[in-house]
Formats: structure tokens, sequence, C-alpha cells
């Protein structure tokens, strides 16, 4: 995928975030658009646009948030470092267990920070956020592998082992 | 290195923005961002935002019907009111005519309309809408919702501004409970809506009205916030406690007024 098309992808994300997914919001929350971007990012080993995708996500986020500025270009960059770290060094292999897990896993991280930073803590809200992510990271992942396969005929099944 | 070159240029942007946050200059860009994104926000929301709205529509029907029939009773109810306090608003200004009673302030209150243009989490309770300081916005106004308070305007830019709702825990208002008149302070948190402080004399009754007290200045009195819920403070404590229900869904707030005093 070319650098234009990831910006673009990014902006319109963006706008997703903070102008649309208010109203699919489940039990009041809805779940990171750019982060689950990140993230899957790191599954088809494109470490660079993953990279791009918080850095760039985090400040267009930042520029829309009412929180101090840089809160989600520090975040969103930390954990997309941490989980890049732990794939190149524990994780060789991708499959949707690891998808899920990761997904999982990292969107409660976030959620929890985010709840403690407002005061807005629901247990019901956090797994049903992890589950949304979860979702979405598996549409996310098949759109950008067959993005791939489109581009270098790799298919999605010999991906996903 | 040139496969993270792009990543780097942004790290050098947010690295300006950052140290520009500092001295203010942040709200420019803010403005800037909010003002290309105001009109896709809108038609994203205006468009694919119903779909979910619609679906819940068909799946609570028999709820919606229902809540329509104690509606449309409550209103025929509220208009025989409304035409009793209108026969005593009209006694009372002839009244005032007749001890010659100076009006001296006006107690209007200007409401500005204004969209919502944007929310980044669920756990912010906080809300962009599409006014700014060109109509007239300052922070600290309040902001309302189907005539009850919602929140209060927190930062202002130039053609957008941010808005505190009172489900906020950072969020504070100083409240009043009509019949008993005891005063506290409303905050948002776990608990739902609080109000804290009431002092311990106060006899609370359950359903009283909580409206806003209009102490400091910028929130006007009497804006209904909601009613009283349970009262949650130990018998040991200082001050007393109540949860507040306000009729208000703050998860789908659309339009919002601005009180300009």
């Amino acid at each position: 995928m070319k650098s234009i098309q990831i910006f673009l992808l990014i902006i319109f994300l963006s706008l997703c975030q903070i102008g649309l997914m208010s109203n699919f919001a489940i039990f009041g929350n809805w779940p990171n658009l750019i982060l689950i971007m990140s993230l899957v990012l790191i599954f088809c080993d494109r470490e660079a646009e993953a990279f791009l995708a918080a850095t760039f996500g985090g400040l267009l986020l930042d520029l829309a948030s009412p929180m101090f500025f840089g809160f989600y270009f520090i975040s969103l960059s930390a954990i997309t470092l941490i989980v890049k770290y732990i794939f190149s060094k524990f994780l060789t292999e991708i499959n949707p267990i690891i998808v899920a897990a990761v997904t999982g896993v990292t969107m409660i991280v976030y959620d929890l920070t985010m709840a403690l930073i407002n005061h807005q803590f629901s247990l019901i809200g956090l797994v049903s956020n992890a589950i949304y992510a979860i979702v979405l990271a598996f549409v996310f992942y098949y759109f950008f592998n067959l993005r791939s396969s489109h581009s270098s005929n790799i298919s999605f099944s010999s991906r996903l082992k | 290195m040139k496969k993270y070159r792009a990543s780097l240029i942004v790290l050098a942007i947010v690295a300006i923005l950052f140290v520009s946050s500092f001295f203010g200059s942040i709200n420019f860009a803010k403005n800037l961002f909010w003002k290309m994104a105001r009109p896709v926000s809108l038609v994203l929301n205006g468009s694919i935002g119903r779909v979910p709205t619609f679906f819940k529509n068909i799946f609570y029907i028999n709820q919606i019907l229902k809540q329509n029939h104690d509606l449309v009773s409550e209103n025929l109810n509220l208009q025989s009111q409304l035409a009793k306090t209108n026969e005593v608003s009209y006694e009372n200004e002839i009244l005032k005519k007749e001890l010659q009673f100076a009006n001296s302030q006006d107690k209007t209150n200007v409401l500005v309309p204004a969209a919502i243009i944007g929310r980044t989490s669920g756990y912010l309770k906080a809300v962009t809408i599409d006014k700014g300081e060109k109509d007239g916005l300052s922070k600290g106004q309040a902001v309302i919702s189907q005539g009850f308070l919602v929140g209060l305007v927190n930062s202002v830019r130039v053609d957008n501004a941010d808005v505190t709702l009172i489900t906020d825990y950072n969020s504070l208002v100083p409240a009043i409970l009509q019949d008993s008149r005891g005063t506290g302070l409303l905050r948002g948190g776990l608990e739902g809506l609080v109000v804290e402080d009431i002092p311990l004399n106060t006899t609370i009754s359950k359903n009283e009205i909580v409206a806003t007290s209009g102490l400091g200045g910028q929130v006007p009195p009497g804006l209904a916030i909601g009613k009283v819920d349970q009262t949650i403070s130990k018998p040991g404590e200082i001050f007393q406690k109540i949860t507040v229900l306000s009729p208000v869904d703050f998860s789908k707030l659309e339009v919002l007024f601005v009180v300009k005093k």
C-alpha cells in the first residue's frame, strides 16, 4: 500500500473515530480504530506503516481531543512499540488466536489507562470493548491481507496458518 | 531509517505542537482541524450514524410505544399546569405594575444552538460543538439539552468549543435542591451524577428537583439538572451525598444549547 493511501486511511479512520463511532457505542464505549489499525499492521509484518498509523493517527486524535496534547500520540506509539517488541521476541507465527489475544489484551490495558485517567470504570464496558476490538481487528486483518494479496499475490490463507 | 521517514516527520510536528501547547497556540491548530473535520463529521453522523438508531428503534418498538403513551399524558398534564402558571404570571405582572416594582435587570438568557461534531472516546465525558468565540461563547457557560443542564463550556476556540459533560468526574457545578433548599456540589463519576456537601440539617426527599444554584456567577440559577434518586452518604459523615437521575441520555446527545447570560 502506498504511503498516500495509508495517510488517507488514517485520516478516514480518525474522522470515523471522532465523528461516527459514538453512534456505534456498546455500553457507552467504542474501541480506538487507530490502535486497532496499528496492531493489525504489526500482525501483517508492516512495522513502519504501523508506527506511522500510531504517530499520525495519535496526532490527529490529539488535535480532536480535549485531553492534554500528546496523550494519544504517546500512548499509541508506546503500545505499538511494545507490541512490536513482543512480536519480534516471543511470537513467530500469526494465527487467529494470537490476533484475538493480543488485540483483546492491548485494548483492556489501553481502556484501563483511560478509565484510571477519567475515573470511569465499568467491567462490562471493558470486556465488551475488548470483544468489539477483536471483531474489528479481524475485519481490518482481512482488509489489509486482501490489499497485500492484490499487490504481492500473498493470500490471506497462507499467512493465517 | 528511510522506512520510518514519514513517522519521524510526524514526530517533529508533534514535538513543535507539544511545545506550542504550553503557550496556548495549540488552539489555532485545533480550531483549524475541527473546521476541516466539521462537515465530514456532520455528514457521517447524519447518514451512517443514523443506522444503529433505526435498528434500535425497531428492537425497542414496544418500549417506545409505551413511552409515547406516557409522554402524551404527561404533556396534557403539563399543558394544564402551564395554563395555570400563565395565569399566575399574568397576575404577577399586574401586581408588579400596581406596586410600581422596578424591573431592574433583564433575566432572560440567550440560547445558542450548537451541533455536536465530535467525541474521541467513551471514557472522555466531553464533546466538541460547532460554535465558538465567534458566536459569543466563553469558558464556564452552561450547556443544556431538552431543558436540562448537560455540561459546561470548557475550552473555546474561534469556531468551535469543547464541552465537559456533568457526568465527568472533574466537572463541578453548584446545585440546589428545590424543595428542601439544600445546596451542594454536583459532579459525575463512578456512582453517576452525585451532589456532595449538602448540610446535615437538610431534609431531602426522593424525586425532589435538583437545579443549578447560580453560585459562582457563570451558570444561571434555576437550570434543571434532574431528580433526587437516593441518599448515599453514611451515618457518620458530616455532609450528605445524594445521587441524581437526569432524564437526558448522555450517549445520545445531538443538538445542544449554550446559555449566554
